[in-house]
């Protein structure tokens, strides 16, 4: 180990630890989900919930937390990321462009505070 | 390139194969998901050392290549060459400096490597939020790359031929 090797580690450290006291930190309050970057809708997290995206995939709300319970792509990659609940945590399946992101209600922009 | 260069490195694409394959068959399991330890980067590594950058990038893109038609499919191919290009692309850059052990450029090497794959599900998602995922891969890269540097560097100590 030499002393750049320290740097390279400590400053990815930094970048990261940045972004888990000030973004993960916060618990999340809705879930906005998009298909290939065009937003397809925003639900409450306070809601326990079943919402059916597009009849290809299924998100589960349940105790403030979303999972990816059902999708219809081979890879099913989806269905085995974890749970989410914390502000900016999100599920992605690749093969239907769908993403589910959870945000924090007071970092978010006022566009999609009106849902 | 001579003979014994294209056979030396047709059995390291092969040797990589044989780790992807490896690595296919156990994944290890890891709390955040696509997270894999990339094995086959040793053979990267090895290659980069000891015959420099453009051997390795031909075993890497040929071992993508591959793999990607073996075990996944034409999109993990776009997505896992991104990586390793960028992931190569990096670890040259700083390795002949002397400033970088070899675990240093490995670890490198691997968050550019997953820099690269967001990058391409940026573009496909059309979606920025999947820059969060790169963070959170960030601390992963770091011990995988680790992991990856020490095996390299027993490696090239133990220098067969």
């Amino acid at each position: 180990m030499k002393k750049n090797d320290i740097i390279l580690i400590g400053t990815i450290s930094i970048i990261a630890m940045i972004f888990y006291i000030f973004v993960f930190s916060k618990e999340a309050d809705i879930v906005k989900i998009s298909i290939d970057g065009i937003e397809y809708g925003t639900y409450s997290l306070d809601k326990d919930q079943i919402i059916n995206i597009n009849n290809s995939n299924t998100l589960q709300i349940i105790d403030n937390t979303a999972t990816m319970i059902e999708a219809d792509c081979p890879d099913q990659l989806c269905i085995h990321q974890a749970s989410i609940s914390k502000n900016r945590q999100n599920i992605i399946c690749l093969p239907n462009k769908v993403i589910a992101e959870v945000i924090s209600v007071d970092e978010t922009e006022f566009d999609v505070l009106v849902y | 390139m001579s003979t014994s260069k294209i056979t030396y490195l047709g059995v390291m694409v092969t040797i990589a194969l044989i780790f992807s394959y490896i690595e296919f068959l156990i994944p290890i399991k890891f709390p955040v998901p696509g997270i894999k330890l990339g094995l086959a980067n040793v053979v990267i590594l090895v290659i980069l050392y000891k015959m420099g950058w453009k051997a390795a990038f031909w075993v890497s893109t040929i071992r993508v290549v591959i793999s990607g038609f073996l075990f996944g499919n034409p999109m993990m191919i776009l997505f896992s060459l991104v990586g390793c290009t960028l992931s190569l692309f990096s670890m040259t850059l700083i390795y002949k400096k002397d400033s970088f052990s070899i675990m240093g450029v490995s670890m490198l090497g691997a968050v550019m490597h997953n820099l690269g794959q967001v990058l391409v599900a940026m573009i496909v998602m059309e979606s920025f939020s999947v820059i969060y995922y790169f963070i959170s891969l960030l601390i992963a890269a770091l011990f995988t790359g680790f992991v990856i540097g020490i095996i390299a560097q027993r490696l090239l100590a133990i220098n067969v031929n």
